[in-house]
């Protein structure tokens, strides 16, 4: 019998779970119901949630949180995108010796400095007989750009100021153990 | 052997009675026969191209900015929470004219379009940040532009709903979590093209605002 009672029980739950139990079934089609016969409980449903300010704000360093949206000053460069890399010009590439030849040579710039330094070279290149001039092209090398500098350091960077860092701390408790003790004779 | 029995007693007891406690007090019901009730309690959630239709003689209501009353038709079946950058569009089997109204709701991030009393489409959307806050009330679309770029911000707005004249529209947008506009509302591009197609100029829409600007 003492059996039997928990036993009892537990089918109860079983069949309660199986079908539903009629009050808690009533109650949810009633909100379901209810849901459904009120336009703003599903529109309030279907809602993704109220915005939270958290996701809005970055803390970059740099004047405090910044709403992540686009800035007013967003002005075009005229002339285009400077990142852009500029038309490959074409040059004939001298046949000079020991020089590569043909598509894809080195800037030719870079073979003359090798070669004859930085004032002779193009010119004495040019010059040579006609015979000896190769038909093969190099390109030029882009002209020189503004480097730009990122306001947020290399990785790099990052990892040698952290390296010096520690060499200071290291130096400093070297040092400590270094210096005599004066406090006790 | 008794006291099992009593404990037992009470557990049903309690399985029995307890739910019916919790029940809420009169819901606020309108008068219904049983056979709404059984058609509306048997839609399935979510089943795609479902709605939900409203007895004739008992529309629901919404009121709007300005003291504006809108009646619903239908409304689509959309349960649980929408994800941002989706929408969900359905104008089957609805009239292809009636005045046509939209509903931007800020507190929830919704955008709903009605037309003719039936929602046919609905969006989760972007909108200003507290820095630069969308206006609410009641507006009117001034002018659509389908391939618009903003002059002040460089950024293309496409399919754009224009609502006032310092700048705020509706347009498509990027709409994912985390993000806001400068005051305008950013719905999904493809969801953008389908409203704009819809919405003439002169259509009212109505932006209700934030719980925070509640109270």
């Amino acid at each position: 019998m003492l059996v039997l009672v928990p036993l009892l029980v537990v089918l109860f739950f079983a069949v309660v779970a199986e079908r539903g139990h009629p009050a808690i079934s009533k109650v949810r089609r009633d909100s379901i119901v209810a849901t459904l016969l009120d336009p703003l409980s599903l529109f309030a449903g279907r809602s993704p949630g109220e915005r939270g300010a958290g996701p809005l704000l970055s803390t970059k360093p740099g004047g405090g949180p910044q709403e992540r949206v686009l800035s007013t000053v967003r002005d075009r460069d005229p002339a285009g995108d400077p990142a852009a890399p500029p038309e490959p010009g074409l040059l004939p590439d001298a046949g000079l010796p020991g020089a590569p030849a043909g598509d894809g040579a080195l800037p030719s710039g870079a073979v003359a400095d090798d070669q004859f330094g930085p004032f002779g070279a193009p010119f004495s290149a040019f010059n040579a007989p006609p015979g000896e001039i190769n038909p093969g092209r190099a390109l030029i090398a882009p002209p020189p750009t503004d480097p730009v500098t990122s306001a947020v350091p290399e990785p790099a960077t990052w990892a040698v100021m952290i390296l010096g860092f520690f060499a200071v701390g290291w130096a400093m408790r070297r040092r400590a153990h270094l210096q005599p003790d004066l406090t006790h004779e | 052997m008794r006291s099992a029995i009593l404990v037992a007693a009470i557990c049903l007891a309690g399985i029995l009675f307890w739910p019916a406690a919790k029940q809420p007090a009169a819901a606020p019901q309108q008068q219904m026969d049983a056979k709404t009730v059984a058609r509306l309690a048997a839609i399935p959630a979510n089943a795609p191209g479902t709605r939900i239709w409203y007895a004739a003689s008992d529309y629901p209501h919404l009121s709007l900015p300005g003291g504006r009353q809108e009646i619903v038709r239908s409304a689509l079946n959309i349960r649980g929470p929408m994800q941002f950058g989706s929408f969900v569009w359905d104008e089957q089997r609805i009239p292809k004219t009636g005045s046509v109204w939209v509903r931007v709701d800020l507190a929830h991030q919704i955008l709903s379009v009605f037309r003719g009393g039936h929602e046919i489409g609905s969006a989760v959307i972007l909108y200003g940040t507290d820095g630069k806050p969308t206006p609410t009330g009641g507006f009117i679309v001034r002018q659509k532009a389908a391939d618009y770029r903003s002059h002040t911000y460089d950024a293309p707005m496409p399919y754009m709903l224009r609502l006032t004249d310092d700048g705020v529209a509706i347009h498509g947008s990027d709409v994912r979590e985390g993000y806001a506009t400068h005051g305008c509302i950013g719905v999904p591009p493809d969801f953008a093209k389908r409203l704009f197609a819809v919405v003439a100029k002169g259509d009212p829409v109505f932006i209700l605002p934030t719980e925070a600007a509640h109270g």
